[in-house]
């Protein structure tokens, strides 16, 4: 195999978030601002009205990059006018199994993040914005507190920016380790210092979000989409991607793939290109034996759907969705049910305990598992993984439950064969599971 | 076991730096967990007081967060991170391999008291799978064939004095990277995106 890719290589139709991620001591404002750090904010606070912006951001669709896709511009536009406080919380959270690309953007260009915020906040009449970060982030932390220091000296933030009318503060929020906390309604319990579980909606948090204020809450890459298109306008974002799904998406790789890492690609790219061209292929040439799209989280991609567009729709053809965009690859030699088990143990891990099926259906999940995993499994014991999952789809109070039955649903879908053959004494002519 | 002065400092320094009291809990409690790497009840309380709010909540808020300690820990808080990226890369080995040097008691601490083995989940550190944090550092990748020499090295790092922040702060200069102790959390040390085999 040959050396190093460059980057350029790799992000054949021009960077966008990640541009400037090899440039040393992004941190540094001047190093910054000469890479056109800011220039969008300072286009907003001389061309536009907080509306143009919230506008321009909601023609140039960008679409929630934390896992759901809602649009960013539509979300804002839900934020009551008039005075009063309102918040941007920023969603730094990521816990999710497989998922390291907030963490690179912050690490290597914080300000480009400080400046999505300060534009959000200028859009929806925010005055203080939040960046909530899992507390295992140190570094991360510590370089957004660095560029918001020095962007504050530099008349960036704070009060009557660039000689607007506009003020902002922005707080480093640094989380204590729990996946739960980067669930909206969750993150903003921990903020306010109570036990980080997720509240039910109605109110949503553009009414009543937090300290009971109307909030914004986005993903920090959807945020880090921003000052560029304010910058080059939403035709220039909409040149990248498909027409329903714009722009870039950074995808994290991981598993089973020569070269793991971040690669900011078109929105659509395939998961054939990603893993075998950016991927660089599965160590020892060995198969693929199916991909997780999202992280823990969402219904698996078996290996002879690899060339399915990673955008927002194609995925929902095959039962999934693009989620977080964090792939993880799992070769021929994987055992299914202790990859299973190993996930839904995650889950139960981090149920924060406050719905009862999610509670006791994922140690049910669980235990079975073991159980199989262990060759002591009986029979009935498919059946039961199927029902549990029922018992906590839908009938829990945020995604986490519904999350945890993906893995039972789809390893059962595709590669029922592999439990059975540890169950001992399993019947061969099984009645048909239920699988869908 | 008062708080010390520069605990309280930075108690009231976070305090002035939120909108509202509440939200100071957290970050003041992580504070106070800095001064011996854990919270005995009476600090919890305490911090609770000193921010006008009631400790019971401070307790449960203690509890439910992985990375607030009730119990004692050693000087190096390890979590090893088991979550299916770093599985797929063989983190049970390296979870064995540190069982075997550290021989943990029930509650994962080491006889000689340098160390508490954890067991996490993701930390955002994939593509060095396997990896385990070393109180603030990420440690990767990791090789179970290596994991005492790895160990040897935070061992003798502990006599210098050298135990937070090994690398947390890039101002500090270039990575200590020693042979089987590779940090991937410095800036540009071990990029994200690399070429692997
Ligand atoms: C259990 C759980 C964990 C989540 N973790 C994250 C996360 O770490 N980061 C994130 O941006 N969104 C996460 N989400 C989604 C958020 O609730 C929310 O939809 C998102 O932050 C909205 O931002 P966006 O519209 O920019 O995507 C999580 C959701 C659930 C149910
Ligand atoms: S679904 Fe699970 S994680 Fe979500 S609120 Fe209910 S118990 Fe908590
Ligand atoms: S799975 Fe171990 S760091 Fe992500």
């Amino acid at each position: 195999m040959s050396g190093a890719i460059t980057f350029e290589q790799l992000m054949p139709a021009g960077p966008n978030l990640t541009e400037h991620r090899h440039v040393p001591n992004m941190v540094d404002l001047e190093v910054a601002r000469s890479r056109g750090a800011y220039e969008g904010l300072a286009k907003a606070l001389a061309e536009y009205t907080p509306e143009q912006v919230t506008g321009v951001v909601m023609d140039a669709t960008v679409l929630g990059r934390g896992g759901a896709g809602f649009p960013a511009g539509r979300k804002w536009s839900f934020i009551p006018k008039g005075p009063g406080q309102k918040y941007l919380t920023v969603n730094a959270d990521e816990s999710e199994p497989g998922t390291f690309s907030n963490r690179e953007l912050m690490e290597t260009t914080p300000h480009l993040l400080i400046e999505g915020i300060a534009l959000c906040c200028y859009a929806v009449g925010a005055s203080r914005a939040f960046i909530y970060i899992r507390g295992e982030y140190i570094h991360a932390a510590n370089q957004l507190n660095r560029a918001i220091d020095a962007a504050r000296a530099a008349n960036l933030l704070g009060d009557k920016i660039l000689g607007s009318d506009f003020n902002l503060e922005v707080f480093v929020f640094q989380g204590a380790g729990a996946y739960i906390c980067g669930e909206e309604t969750a993150l903003l319990e921990s903020i306010e210092g109570n036990r980080p579980m997720p509240r039910s909606r109605p109110p949503f948090p553009a009414v009543a979000g937090l300290y009971g204020k109307p909030t914004v809450i986005n993903n920090v890459e959807t945020i880090a989409n921003i000052p560029a298109i304010i910058r080059n306008g939403a035709d220039w974002y909409k040149a990248f991607g498909t027409p329903t799904s714009p722009g870039t998406k950074v995808y994290s790789l991981s598993g089973h793939v020569r070269r793991p890492g971040n690669y900011e690609l078109n929105l659509g790219i395939s998961l054939r290109d990603l893993i075998y061209e950016y991927g660089q292929g599965v160590p020892g040439d060995r198969a693929v034996k199916v991909v997780l799209p999202s992280g823990a989280a969402a219904p698996w991609i078996p290996a002879d759907a690899l060339d399915t567009p990673m955008d927002y729709d194609n995925p929902r053809k095959l039962g999934t969705i693009l989620g977080s965009a964090s792939v993880i690859v799992m070769d021929e030699t994987v055992s299914i049910p202790h990859a299973t088990l190993r996930l839904i143990e995650f889950f139960n891990h981090e149920s924060c305990g406050k719905c009862t099926p999610c509670r006791e259906g994922t140690l049910w999940l669980v235990k079975a598992l073991q159980r199989i995993c262990a060759g002591e499994g009986v029979p009935e014991d498919l059946q039961l993984l199927l029902n549990v999952c029922d018992s906590i789809a839908g009938k829990v109070l945020c995604a986490l439950g519904d999350f945890a039955v993906s893995p039972v649903q789809s390893s059962l879908k595709y590669f029922r064969h592999e439990y059975e053959a540890m169950i001992p004494g399993y019947p061969t002519a099984a009645p048909a599971l239920a699988t869908d | 076991m008062a708080l010390a002065p520069e605990t309280i400092a930075e108690i009231e320094r976070i305090r002035a730096a939120l909108p509202e009291a509440r939200s100071a809990l957290l970050p003041s409690l992580k504070a106070a967990q800095g001064e011996r790497g854990w919270l005995p009840q009476e600090t919890i309380k305490e911090v609770a007081e000193m921010l006008g709010l009631d400790p019971n909540p401070a307790y449960m808020l203690a509890t439910f967060y992985t990375m607030l300690h009730t119990e004692p820990v050693g000087h190096y808080v390890l979590e090893v991170c088991r979550s299916l990226p770093c599985y797929l890369r063989g983190s049970d080995g390296v979870t064995e391999a540190l069982r075997a040097e550290l021989q943990p008691d029930e509650h994962g601490n080491s006889a000689d008291g340098l160390f508490s083995l954890k067991i996490g989940e993701c930390l955002g550190d994939c593509p060095h799978a396997p990896m385990m944090r070393v109180n603030d550092d990420f440690v990767g990748p990791l090789d179970a064939a290596t994991i005492p020499e790895t160990l040897a090295i935070l061992r003798r790092r502990a006599e210098g004095g050298r135990v937070r922040g090994l690398m947390a702060d890039p101002a500090a200069g270039p990575a200590p990277n020693e042979g089987p102790l590779t940090f991937s959390n410095a800036i540009q040390s071990l990029p994200l995106t690399r070429v692997r085999d």
